[in-house]
């Protein structure tokens, strides 16, 4: 037979506590490094679930082992017999660049479940008078989320590129060959952080300028895949650096440009110089970052303030 | 820098959108002694204005310290030692209370360990240290309502602004809230200036109070002078056991002027020679046996609509002084 436990003690709801207080009289952190905060935040939120960030770099991941083991295999004797002439060498040295093609489109997944909607949201939910009412400024705000933002596109545009160089010089059968690929890794650099900064800020300084999170994906899935595609056939018709102004056709452009390659598949007309190609995805990265700027600090003050 | 001698010390603060006039010069000084000061006026009055420029987050003209610093200059330190409990939900989607809490002690300058020890702290003062692991998505209206309050709490601020902190609660949670809001300043040491439109909550917690109505300060000083400050001193009320024609007999016969409002209860304005000694004297003498025998006094209501209508400021004595004009 059971003992009669005795009755446990109501919980109280919603009872004032206090577990003890002090003032705080430590050092406070200086505004201008609030921008990191902001930036930890935004890698935090990204990470937090399975489907924001963790579907593209399985993706990349992806894209970089298949890369690697195609330039490993082509680099094989045995498989180099089997193919034409000259052909396993430049497969190798094309792979590199051919899957900034893939990158790009792990980096578009991104911007849909991450990089669109990040201002929006926070403007929508009302974390405007969350940030401003603290010393955070917009442009702590801004550098905050462009830095954060180029951070998660850079696992996924930066990483994987810088990997493969890495691996393709770790391939080379001699020093003087390893020395003539150390400037893969530059490359990778080059056209990696270009293109991450462009996909981090583009969709952001839209977001910003949407205002609505659903809105905001819906613009910039139909800016992205059909605007962007326009002005490439446009540009291809008429003047050919216009198509740089698609960051997808930019950044493989720029890839194939720096490294060189032609390869079997790719549209020639479509692509545009190294130079067109670079210009377009800094000075697009600029304008929106402005443009957030603009948009954020005419909102910051006004998101603060009495019911009235 | 030194330790100011007032919380809030406005001269002649001005601010002007285009032709219109949101801030008419307005002077006012709040002593680091206040407790909690009600922040009230109508829709317009430019306490949205009034907090902004105070916060350094638009320019303006004039002259303004909050908590020694100068807003235009120092808009960013300010903030870091105000806390701000907006009226609107300012929850960033899918986070936990304590990862809220804790994130914004960081953006207020706190280090990472301190803003989470805080958070935590700040949660438990607020009553949810059951569900502070929670998403705050899925909170009910009260508890996000604390939540807010934890976040404007947890950086350890000198001034607090709580913009309608009791909105949408059921009366029992509103009961708490205002319990929580008037420990504060004892607990927390801390000043709080409230902006409500509910004039019963003022009344429950603040002990002074700043209105404004059209860009300008119209009263400035303690509740008690608001209330009394309709220049009705010598209006008292009277209740009686019974037999209240007899003292009603007796007080116009001395001069009062006395109007009858229940079968036990009359007002009474007593004329400049018969104090409230004289009424218990004549009630002696008429036998009449006195229960209660009070100033009159304003409901809020009735002051708050006396002063917004008034067409000249209203002064008054105490941790304030107020004047207004049209310097802008």
């Amino acid at each position: 037979m059971t003992q009669p436990t005795e009755a446990a003690p109501p919980v109280k709801k919603g009872v004032i506590h206090d577990i003890g207080y002090a003032r705080y009289a430590g050092e406070r952190r200086a505004p201008s490094t609030l921008w990191r905060v902001i930036m930890r935040h935004q890698i935090a939120h990204a990470w937090k679930t399975w489907w924001r960030w963790k579907p593209a770099i399985i993706g990349a991941v992806i894209t970089t082992v298949v890369c690697g083991v195609i330039m490993y295999v082509s680099a094989d004797s045995r498989i180099s017999g089997l193919t034409r002439a000259g052909g396993p060498l430049a497969f190798i040295d094309g792979t590199l660049a051919y899957s900034f093609g893939f990158y790009n489109k792990f980096a578009f997944l991104m911007t849909m479940t991450v990089g669109a909607a990040v201002v929006a949201r926070d403007q929508e939910t009302g974390a405007f008078a969350f940030y401003f009412s603290r010393p955070v400024r917009a442009r702590d705000y801004v550098i905050g989320k462009v830095a954060g933002m180029v951070v998660v596109m850079g696992t996924i545009l930066l990483a994987g590129p810088l990997l493969l160089a890495a691996f393709r010089i770790g391939m080379a059968g001699d020093t003087k060959t390893m020395i003539d690929l150390l400037p893969w890794l530059g490359r990778a650099l080059t056209v990696g952080l270009l293109a991450s900064l462009a996909y981090a800020t583009l969709p952001l300084a839209l977001s910003a300028l949407v205002g609505k999170r659903t809105i905001s994906l819906a613009v910039w899935a139909a800016y992205y895949v059909m605007g962007t595609s326009l002005l490439s056939v446009v540009g291809m018709l008429t003047w050919r650096p216009l198509a740089a102004i698609d960051p997808a056709n930019a950044v493989v452009s720029l890839a194939f440009g720096l490294w060189d390659i032609d390869m079997p598949g790719r549209d020639k007309n479509a692509l545009v110089g190294v130079a067109p190609a670079a210009i377009s995805l800094a000075a697009q990265s600029l304008i929106a970052v402005g443009l957030l700027y603009n948009r954020v600090s005419r909102q910051a003050a006004g998101a603060v303030g009495a019911s009235s | 820098m030194t330790e100011p001698d007032a919380l809030l010390d406005l001269r002649g603060v001005a601010k002007r959108y285009g032709q219109v006039f949101a801030l008419r010069g307005i002077d006012a000084k709040v002593a680091r002694a206040t407790k909690v000061v009600g922040l009230l006026g109508p829709n317009g009055a430019g306490k949205s204005t009034l907090v902004k420029c105070m916060l350094g987050l638009i320019p303006f003209e004039g002259h303004a310290r909050v908590l020694g610093y100068d807003p235009r200059v120092d808009g960013a330190a300010i903030r870091a030692r105000v806390g701000y409990m907006p009226e609107s939900d300012v929850f960033l989607s899918g986070m936990s209370a304590v990862e809220l809490c804790a994130y914004a002690a960081e953006l207020s300058g706190l280090p990472r360990t301190e803003a989470l020890q805080r958070a935590h702290a700040s949660l438990y003062y607020a009553g949810l240290e059951d569900k502070r692991y929670q998403n705050v998505d899925g909170y009910s209206t009260g508890q996000k309502q604390r939540v807010k309050l934890a976040q404007a709490l947890v950086h350890d601020p000198e001034l607090l602004f709580l913009d309608e902190p009791t909105n949408g609660l059921d009366p029992r949670s509103r009961d708490e809230m205002l319990e929580l809001i008037a420990e504060l300043p004892e607990k927390r040491g801390c000043t709080i200036m409230i902006s409500t439109h509910l004039l019963t909550d003022v009344d429950r917690v603040c002990d002074s109070a700043l209105i404004m109505h059209l860009g300008q300060v119209r009263f400035a000083g303690t509740i008690d002078q608001l209330r009394t400050s309709a220049g009705r001193a010598r209006d008292y009320v009277i209740e009686v056991r019974e037999r209240i024609g007899d003292l009603y007999d007796a007080l116009t016969a001395r001069g009062a002027v006395a109007a009858a409002f229940s079968p036990v209860g009359l007002t009474a304005t007593l004329p400049e020679d018969l104090t409230a000694h004289d009424v218990l004297a004549l009630a002696r003498k008429a036998n009449v046996q006195i229960r209660t025998l009070e100033p009159h006094r304003e409901s809020m209501e009735q002051a708050f609509l006396r002063v917004v209508s008034s067409p000249a400021p209203i002064g008054a004595d105490g941790p304030y002084r107020t004047t207004t004009g049209e310097s802008a």
